[in-house]
């Protein structure tokens, strides 16, 4: 046998009698991996077990199956009699196994254990919207006793979980405090793939806690149907559907994709009411198709910021003879109505009143070339209006700090984290009267407005500029607030998307 | 007992002979089995290096790349797309 028929043979044996030991099939003495898998191939055709088949598909591949591979493989075993049931089972496998680079991988089974998926966050150097809750949240759960789990992340051909590196860990856990430079990670190379470890959950709870890359997502589709784990994700808005004309086509697309794997899941934790009743609504629809749906839960994301932001904000000295000064921060895309925000500010200008207004936010140069040439324009003509694409955060906390109001008149959001961050540093706000953003202007310090109606917005910016005492009140509302802190979200999360489905009472 | 049933999933009692016959047929069903699989991935690779397949490459790309570099950036959208396209041939 040449030696890299002997290392296939080897690694494929190992994975099977991984695969033995985990559903109790006893092999003889010192198997080859072909009578390994002749005894396991036999046990897993009699029982047509989808559990057993899924991680049968495991152990021959290396990588965990999509619907219709293990589609392919199950059909294999069922129609195999015991004498075929091998062939069968290296039938049903081949097409899988032929497209990927894993033939020498090994395998842990991760039994009865809590498996947070961090994929995103691990793998790569960015950090907004979902990233920022994922580096508040899962750092919350490191150390606890009580908060038992594993982080894990894909290959990078995205066939299989597997363990973070030291710096995975560091771009999740220590993202304001990092113990390695900000790099991304070398490429995989063909050999790296086929050598991987893959990390096989078995009778676990898996929470995802972003939204998956379109690549996995028929991979968590099957692993959420056809084995013995439970999955909660974090349900953060339906915006690429619900508000598709705001986004571009490929954004939906991807979207339905991930509703495809969504559909599955036991728990879906929406971070407000009002993400929890969009997907609420999208499971209302599962039963037409005869799938039954998750469960959906509000677990309302924290309101707080760090202790360093709100530290920083507090040092800082307002000039009262500055001109007033608005902010609006937020991605750059149409959903978020900054046209409409400048158009009121080009008529309270052209109306006489003195203030200064700030935009911060990045966004695609086909979102941002029009608007960034208008203020360009608008200072020319002696407006005071800026609009920053990037903006380090002592500069953008030093903006809050100096700042009348904000503006965040949203269409459409998921929560509104700019809402409750301006809130955090006692900044009054005006926002939208409807959806996830009426639910966090709900504790005050917020003026809500239609924002569709742009003389609304006008008149509340004119107000906010204007009115000293309502501005004042306004205060008073902040200050007594309380915001939630990401450690009770994270502590909610834990109760509400995976206690519930942990087996063993010791880690609810 | 059918011929299609799995009631006992426990190898019938074979002569020496043909047992070993067959642990010897298992064996080689596997070596093939493997050969199989690695020549078909090896061709992957092999299309995944002609003129074509690099030529038309950077329009396969530049939707997906168009649309993650404005959402994070030129370097992290091109390695994401580059994830995807390898996924998808390979697959």
């Amino acid at each position: 046998m040449r030696p890299e028929t002997t290392a296939l043979h080897a690694a494929l044996r190992s994975r099977v009698e991984v695969v033995a030991r985990t559903l109790s099939i006893a092999l003889p003495p010192a198997p080859t991996a072909a009578e390994a898998l002749e005894v396991v191939a036999r046990r897993v055709a009699a029982s047509a077990d989808p559990n057993e088949i899924w991680l049968l598909h495991v152990a021959i591949t290396g990588v965990f199956p999509e619907p219709d591979d293990f589609g392919r493989l199950r059909r294999a075993l069922v129609l195999s009699t015991p004498a075929t049931a091998y062939l069968s089972a290296l039938e049903g496998a081949i097409e899988a196994a032929s497209q990927v680079f894993a033939s020498l991988r090994s395998i842990e089974v991760v039994r009865d254990e809590v498996l947070v998926d961090v994929d995103y966050c691990a793998r790569w150097e960015h950090n907004t919207g979902i990233q920022r809750v994922v580096r508040h949240t899962v750092p919350e759960w490191q150390g606890r006793e009580d908060r038992p789990h594993r982080l894990v992340a894909w290959t990078e051909d995205q066939t299989g979980y597997t363990s973070l590196t030291e710096r995975q860990l560091d771009r999740v856990l220590h993202w304001s405090d990092r113990r390695f430079p900000k790099e991304l990670d070398p490429r995989a190379t063909n050999r790296d793939l086929e050598q991987a470890a893959l990390l096989v959950p078995w009778k676990s709870t898996i929470l995802v806690t972003e939204v998956p890359a379109d690549g996995v997502c028929p991979e968590l589709s099957a692993l959420a149907q056809f084995s013995p784990n439970r999955v909660s994700i974090i349900g953060y808005d339906a915006i690429p559907l619900v508000s598709a004309d705001t986004l571009p086509d490929d954004e939906s697309e991807r979207f339905a994709h991930f509703l495809s794997f969504a559909k599955h899941v036991d728990v879906i934790a929406g971070i407000s009411g009002s993400a929890a009743d969009e997907f609420r609504a999208f499971a209302s629809m599962l039963p037409s198709q005869g799938v039954e749906p998750p469960e959906i839960v509000t677990v309302s994301l924290a309101t707080e910021v760090s202790s360093s932001a709100r530290a920083a904000v507090e040092s800082v000295v307002v000039d009262p003879k500055e001109p007033p000064l608005i902010i609006c921060v937020g991605s750059h895309e149409p959903r978020k109505n900054q046209e409409a925000v400048l158009f009121a500010a080009q008529v309270l200008f052209r109306e006489g009143l003195d203030f200064r207004i700030v935009f911060v936010g990045s966004g695609s140069r086909q979102n941002t070339f029009r608007f960034d040439a208008k203020v360009s324009r608008l200072q020319k003509e002696g407006m005071r209006v800026e609009s920053h694409r990037r903006l380090g955060d002592d500069d953008l906390w030093s903006l809050f700090a100096r700042a009348r109001f904000s503006v965040f008149v949203s269409l459409h959001e998921g929560f509104g984290l700019p809402v409750a961050e301006s809130l955090a540093f006692g900044t009054p706000v005006l926002t939208s009267d409807f959806g996830s953003l009426d639910e966090v202007a709900s504790v005050g310090g917020c003026v809500q407005v239609d924002p569709r109606d742009d003389e609304s917005i006008v008149d509340a910016m004119r107000r906010l500029l204007v009115d000293d005492e309502l501005v004042s009140g306004l205060h008073g509302e902040i200050t007594e607030q309380t915001p939630k802190s990401w450690g009770e979200y994270a502590d909610e999360l834990w109760q509400s998307a995976v206690a519930p489905l942990v087996r063993t009472e010791a880690v609810v | 007992m059918s011929v299609l049933s799995h009631d006992d999933a426990k190898p019938a009692p074979q002569a020496p002979g043909a047992e070993a016959d067959l642990a010897e047929l298992r064996e080689a069903v596997l070596d093939d089995w493997f050969r199989v699989t690695s020549s078909v991935t090896g061709a992957v690779q092999e299309i995944q290096a002609t003129l074509s397949w690099r030529v038309t490459k950077p329009l396969r790309w530049a939707r997906i790349l168009q649309h993650r570099a404005n959402e994070i950036g030129v370097v992290p959208a091109a390695q994401l797309a580059a994830v995807a396209v390898a996924k998808r041939l390979g697959r």
